[in-house]
């Protein structure tokens, strides 16, 4: 399978972007409109939006979903305030071709099941932002900024069994930080036996942090924020190094 | 309502889009939009010469379900019939045929004969099949991807995104104009039968080549 | 929450870009407070010690980066004044205006040699257009090259030492609280805190009628010829007390020119007169971040207890962000005329643009607008940010 470089925007505010660092929102980078435009502009192969300060979905503007269908015409998913699965067609309808959702699964496996019926596993991913205590992996809820009792690995295994499409995993450590993505997690990569696509995300700070993570069989999807806000570094740099080390991505014509 | 794009108009193409109310209707609308075609979401008067796109995302049976509340299933049919111009994307293309094993017993348009099934289990071919993938030219086709092709190749030089499970089995194996590799053998990733175009992956979520080779698709169809 | 909130302090807004809060009060008056503690005395010892040690051209100590403005016009001279022979080095503005050459002219008259580096015009001139519609920032050659062009220089040259003016995380609030102390400007300054708004070198290629070839000075040199050089780019405000206002006065008495009026969009006369695309790069910050020029001079003001925050928010009020149909002598449409931009085009930018959770609307979600044109901000500087 093709590998993947997706840029994530963090949302602040409404429509403006921002970065942030072990989950914390720390700086503003910009309107949403001119990521977008750079980002598509550089052919990435598909862009995530993180709202997760949103109270719900209704507090969603026409002119950020306005904005999203002017500007992409590459995928684009949405995770932030998702709580049913009524949630997630309106985000779809609106202009988005996936969503991921985390504290409505951390909270009731149930919702993620019943998003999956409605709109099939192919729309719907659920995110997985974890911390590692002591060698041992839990998921981390950002809500109430701590670990949960969940093992990554139990978690990872009920969202494919409740009919999650993709997963991403989230580094709360190396979110943020530029200092490289997370290496240590062979130990639970390993252990996923179906072939459902892994994102990673958290620390991704240079071209050969994609390709050491891209070359892994059991990553298909790097998410990275930070280092295209603040380094000379693209999607279109990073694709053409991971291409010349021959890791298989996305090819463009025009 | 007709959407009048605010620059010149291309010849006098008229495009009817289903309106599906599960998918996103947006991409769609914005390749349109920004190419510079005329189009409309109803279906007052489908003219021969009319293009009529069936975008998708959901499942056959509700695909199919809307197709008939809405009296859409026998227009469709009908300008068909007449010979009028019909592109299917991803499930508006599974549609186009006669059933599926995702809803046994729904009955398709049946526009083409065959089925779609779903995509093997492989151990590296993750189901749903989502990202994106290189397009193989059947050597006998005249196609619309000649555009994509270095003239020694048959694999096109750019990739286009999929995401679907089922995929489409036409009796005709000769109406496939592309497909995608699988560990068990190539499988359908577009079909060209007269008038008739479907495309399994999703051309209007591919960047500048989606919009490049819908562009010529519909510049094709055009009578 | 309110989609805006502000320094307790001074005026800045919490969608300013990079900038941090603490206790309420925000980074860059942190930074300012911070300055007291300087040891301001021996500033101007360590200066010429940091110059002397890094001596390599026989004739130059250093390189002034200089644009004409009342900033590096006083750099110059103080430069001098400690006892240096510095090379001026001049990145042309993209739309150079009649007093900002006088400006030029006359800081050749301060004692100094001065070299221009002017690029290709057809190739900037696509440049400003493209990131104009792919960034809303018309000015982005200039960014770029403003800091470019003297690195090239240095290495050209082989002066290692490049004398900065002030530093912008300190001046105006960095996005790491640990950069407001920075001593050296380098590329991972240049790339984050640029105001690049993430358009990059490596894009330009895209652009029809741009090769490699054309853009060889808005590439940062290679690390091999920054390390054998042994560049030191050094922030002035690091040694010498930095108050803009005070840079005017001893430039003035150099012969620097003020535009004889105020400046549409801000509350003085005299920066930002040598571009006239200054005034669209000053509203579309206003239609991003809900704030402009006006602001940043009054928030400077502030800080020095030159400017009490109420008045200050009378004067920003009355002038921040207003649309930009003129730039001192030009009109909106002359100057898009440059880069083959129609006005319609420009509007319809600026709305793609605008953050209108920032703004007024009416019922229908439209923009309400101000007499001159502009969107009308629903703060009014009374949120905290706490």
């Amino acid at each position: 399978m093709k590998k993947r470089i997706i840029p994530s925007i963090l949302l602040q505010q409404g429509t403006q972007a921002c970065l942030s660092q072990n989950f914390n929102p720390w700086r503003t980078v910009g309107t949403l409109t001119q990521s977008l435009r750079l980002h598509t502009r550089r052919s990435c192969d598909e862009l995530i939006i993180l709202n997760p300060g949103i109270a719900s979905i209704s507090d969603l503007t026409d002119r950020f979903f306005n904005i999203i269908i002017n500007e992409v015409d590459i995928p684009i998913a949405y995770a932030g305030g998702i709580r049913s699965s009524l949630d997630a067609q309106l985000i779809i309808n609106k202009g988005f071709d996936k969503v991921f959702i985390t504290s409505a699964f951390i909270d009731d496996h149930k919702i993620l099941a019943s998003i999956s019926e409605t709109l099939g596993s192919q729309s719907i991913g659920v995110s997985l932002p974890y911390v590692n205590i002591n060698q041992e992996y839990f998921v981390w809820d950002y809500r109430l900024k701590k670990p949960t009792s969940s093992s990554l690995l139990h978690s990872l295994h009920d969202a494919i069994s409740y009919g999650a499409g993709e997963i991403m995993l989230h580094s709360v450590h190396h979110d943020g930080q530029l200092s490289g993505f997370d290496r240590n997690l062979d130990s639970i990569l390993e252990q996923v036996s179906s072939p459902i696509p892994i994102l990673l995300a958290g620390g991704f700070s240079s071209p050969a942090d994609f390709r050491i993570a891209l070359s892994n069989p059991r990553i298909n999807a790097a998410v990275a924020s930070s280092l295209f806000s603040l380094t000379e570094h693209t999607p279109k740099t990073i694709r053409n190094h991971c291409l010349s080390n021959n890791i298989l991505m996305r090819n463009t014509f025009f | 309502m007709v959407h009048q794009p605010w620059y010149p108009l291309l010849g006098t193409i008229m495009i009817k889009v289903i309106p599906f109310p599960f998918c996103n209707m947006g991409a769609v609308q914005r390749f349109l939009t920004k190419s510079g075609y005329s189009f409309e979401l109803s279906f007052d008067n489908l003219n021969a010469s009319d293009i009529v796109i069936l975008p998708g995302v959901g499942s056959f049976e509700q695909g199919m379900t809307f197709l008939k509340k809405s009296s859409l299933y026998s227009a469709i049919q009908e300008h068909a019939y007449r010979g009028g111009p019909v592109l299917g994307i991803c499930l508006g293309m599974q549609l186009l045929f006669e059933s599926s094993d995702e809803s046994p017993g729904v009955k398709g348009l049946s526009l083409l004969k065959g089925k779609s099934s779903k995509i093997p289990n492989h151990e590296s071919f993750s189901v749903p099949h989502i990202g994106w993938n290189s397009l193989t030219i059947p050597s006998d086709v005249k196609s619309t991807y000649s555009m994509f092709l270095a003239h020694d190749s048959l694999t096109t030089l750019a990739d286009f995104y999929f995401v679907h499970s089922y995929v489409v089995n036409p009796e005709d194996s000769f109406c496939i104009s592309s497909t995608f590799s699988h560990p068990s053998g190539n499988l359908c990733a577009s079909i060209h039968s007269k008038s008739i175009v479907g495309f399994q992956f999703h051309p209007e979520k591919s960047g500048k080549d989606g919009y490049n080779l819908l562009k010529s698709t519909i510049d094709s169809l055009q009578i | 929450m309110a989609p805006v909130t502000y320094c307790r302090r001074c005026l800045y807004p919490s969608t300013k870009p990079d900038l941090w809060f603490k206790d309420g009060i925000c980074g860059a008056c942190h930074s300012f407070d911070k300055r007291s503690d300087y040891d301001w005395d021996s500033g101007p010892a360590e200066f010429r010690k940091l110059i002397t040690e890094n001596k390599k051209n026989p004739k130059y100590d250093c390189i002034v980066p200089v644009s004409g403005g009342k900033d590096s016009t006083y750099q110059v001279w103080r430069v001098m004044e400690q006892g240096f022979n510095p090379l001026c080095v001049t990145a042309p503005t993209d739309q150079l205006t009649p007093i900002g050459r006088e400006n030029i002219e006359n800081l050749k008259n301060l004692g100094c040699d001065y070299v221009e580096i002017s690029v290709n015009r057809n190739v900037r001139s696509k440049i400003n257009r493209h990131a104009f519609f792919e960034v809303g920032d018309i000015q982005w050659p200039e960014h770029i090259l403003i800091y470019t062009i003297p690195v090239r220089a240095a290495v050209m040259f082989n002066i290692p030492v490049i004398v900065w003016g002030e530093c912008g995380q300190r001046e105006y609030g960095a996005g790491r609280p640990e950069d407001a102390f920075i001593k050296y400007f380098d590329r991972r300054v240049l790339e984050e805190y640029g105001s690049l708004n993430g358009l990059r070198v490596t894009d330009l290629i895209e652009i029809d009628g741009v090769t490699s070839n054309d853009l060889y000075f808005y590439e940062y040199p290679d690390v091999d010829e920054i390390d054998n050089l042994g560049l030191k780019g050094i922030y002035l405000d690091n040694y010498f007390e930095w108050h803009g206002i005070t840079n005017m006065v001893i430039a003035q008495s150099l012969g620097f020119k003020v535009s004889p009026s105020n400046i549409r969009g801000t509350i003085h006369n005299y920066e930002n007169i040598d571009n006239y695309v200054h005034g669209i790069h000053d509203y579309f910050k206003y239609l991003k971040f809900g704030f402009s020029r006006a602001t940043d001079v009054a928030c400077n003001l502030i800080r020095r207890k030159l400017l009490s925050r109420h008045d200050a928010k009378m004067l920003v009020s009355a002038n921040d962000g207003l649309y930009p149909s003129h730039y001192l002598d030009k009109e909106l449409p002359q100057i898009l005329n440059a880069y083959n931009i129609s006005l319609e085009q420009f509007n319809q930018v600026c709305d793609d643009y605008t953050n209108y959770d920032l703004f007024k609307l009416d019922k229908s979600g439209n923009l309400l607008r101000r007499p001159d044109g502009s969107p009308a901000l629903v703060s009014t500087f009374g949120d905290y940010h706490d």
